[in-house]
């Protein structure tokens, strides 16, 4: 829920509106940041800038009402930034032993199989295409609608809907054949001890 | 895995980084920033606004006048003063109205009393950053007069990001209910924009500081239009005031519904072709 109130006291420059701004927005921006980048130290600068911007620049937002899509339209154009100089250096996807410590770093005391589930859909996830991983974020993550998400990408709302499909499409994809794998693995390990 | 896909990707997103949160020194680097923002961008623009400003109050009074920012003095006869303080309004353009969001063209025109074009974006990108009004004042009598003369001036920014840095360059647009300016001046090139002619200038914009007299040269050179003096108080001994610095300048003036409008620059990155299609795009704004 945005706090237009809030918003417009950041707007007339009110002392302290911004402090409360940052507490309300920051964990949510870093965690989307850190969902988009798949780094916690490039989603941290990035999380940091979007602020610095949106300090910056949000007087010239007219309608206060808008400003979560205004918001995350700074926040992922930095993180999309980010990525593509990121993906010049290396490869942008997280090797799993990435993804392995990042996990260990959030402490996720689940059980393995769920684990090991979560492990395989963010490794697809993060194979997406950049436009793709974006949209799934902001939908799934940031609970945008459709038109939202339009807004934040400047496309149109049938482009998100087709990227939400194939995006959907592709990583149902990749858990069946991770499942699949598994079946054959625990089948073959059956068959031995049989 | 049967499991609705969706709540599966929901809960794989939202488990991947529930343990995530903002390092303790997040918003005072975020502050700092603000703050360093803040101070860079003050002195860009107020360097800008100075000479912007004064270059408007100087070409209405006439070639050889000198003026002294911070509160502006213009001299009345083109005597050759130079004042060591800021004490003593004499004959200029005072602000009367600032506005810091963009305004209906409508709204403006009711406060400046002639019709204004503002366009909110000139082409190129540069944003509207900020909007006055300005109108002549006439203290010498020691009694200030309002006349009827008066200025809208506008500045529009756009930032360039080079390798390092990001760099705010400041375009400047007035338009006036006097005389046009250009006309005066012996370094004018006369340019056909649509149906419009349109007169271009360069020059020198130099600041000297208060203490320092201006040479012979640089007062012919005004007299022809080559350069515009303006003076920024200070004293000797004051290390944050060069004695002087000088700064190129084009502009380019025309009449529009009876408006004048005149579009400066600094720095010669935009050239003669470049401002006429900036000045196209303001002719054509509604």
């Amino acid at each position: 829920m945005i706090d237009v109130t809030l918003v417009r006291r950041c707007q007339n420059r009110e002392s302290d509106a911004f402090e409360e701004l940052y507490k309300a927005y920051s964990t949510k921006a870093l965690r989307t940041a850190c969902l988009l980048t798949g780094r916690r130290d490039i989603a941290e600068e990035a999380m940091q800038e979007a602020l610095f911007q949106c300090y910056r620049d949000i007087s010239k937002l007219r309608d206060p009402e808008r400003f979560n899509i205004w918001f995350n339209r700074i926040l992922v154009r930095i993180c999309r930034d980010a990525s593509l100089k990121e993906k010049k250096q290396k490869s942008e996807n997280l090797e799993e032993d990435d993804m392995e410590r990042l996990q260990d770093d959030y402490n996720i005391s689940e059980d393995i199989e769920k684990r090991q589930e979560n492990i395989i859909l963010m490794n697809a996830i993060n194979n997406l295409k950049l436009p793709l991983r974006i949209t799934v974020i902001l939908f799934y993550y940031n609970d945008m609608s459709i038109k939202e998400i339009a807004h934040v990408m400047g496309c149109f709302e049938g482009t998100v809907k087709s990227r939400l499909y194939y995006a959907k499409k592709t990583l149902e994809k990749e858990l069946k054949k991770a499942d699949a794998e598994n079946y054959f693995e625990n089948r073959q390990i059956l068959g031995k001890e049989g | 895995m049967i499991m609705n896909i969706d709540e599966y990707i929901k809960s794989a997103l939202k488990n991947n980084v529930r343990e995530v949160s903002p390092k303790e020194d997040s918003l005072e680097k975020i502050k700092s920033r603000i703050e360093l923002n803040r101070s860079e961008s003050y002195m860009s623009r107020k360097r800008f606004a100075i000479g912007f400003n004064i270059r408007r109050a100087v070409i209405v009074t006439c070639c050889s006048a000198l003026a002294i920012c911070g509160g502006l003095a213009v001299s009345p006869n083109g005597r050759r003063v130079i004042a060591d303080t800021l004490t003593k309004f004499v004959y200029g353009y005072s602000e009367v109205k600032h506005y810091d969001k963009v305004q209906k063209n409508a709204d403006l025109t009711k406060d400046t009393g002639f019709d204004v074009k503002v366009p909110s974006e000139l082409l190129g990108g540069y944003k509207l950053i900020d909007t006055d009004i300005s109108q002549l004042e006439d203290g010498s009598s020691g009694k200030i007069e309002k006349k009827d003369k008066k200025e809208l001036g506008a500045m529009y920014s756009k930032e360039k990001a080079d390798s390092n840095s990001k760099i705010t360059k400041w375009i400047g647009l007035t338009e006036y209910n006097h005389e046009l300016d250009a006309l005066k001046y012996k370094n004018i090139q006369k340019v056909n924009i649509g149906e419009k002619t349109a007169y271009f200038r360069e020059y020198t914009s130099i600041t000297y500081r208060s203490d320092v007299k201006p040479t012979e040269k640089d007062w012919d050179d005004q007299k022809d239009g080559k350069a515009v003096i303006v003076a920024v108080s200070g004293k000797k001994g004051n290390q944050n005031i060069p004695e002087k610095t000088t700064k190129e300048v084009r502009e380019l003036s025309w009449t529009d519904n009876g408006v004048n409008y005149t579009l400066t620059e600094e720095g010669y990155e935009l050239n003669l072709k470049e401002l006429s299609n900036i000045a196209d795009g303001i002719m054509n704004s509604k």
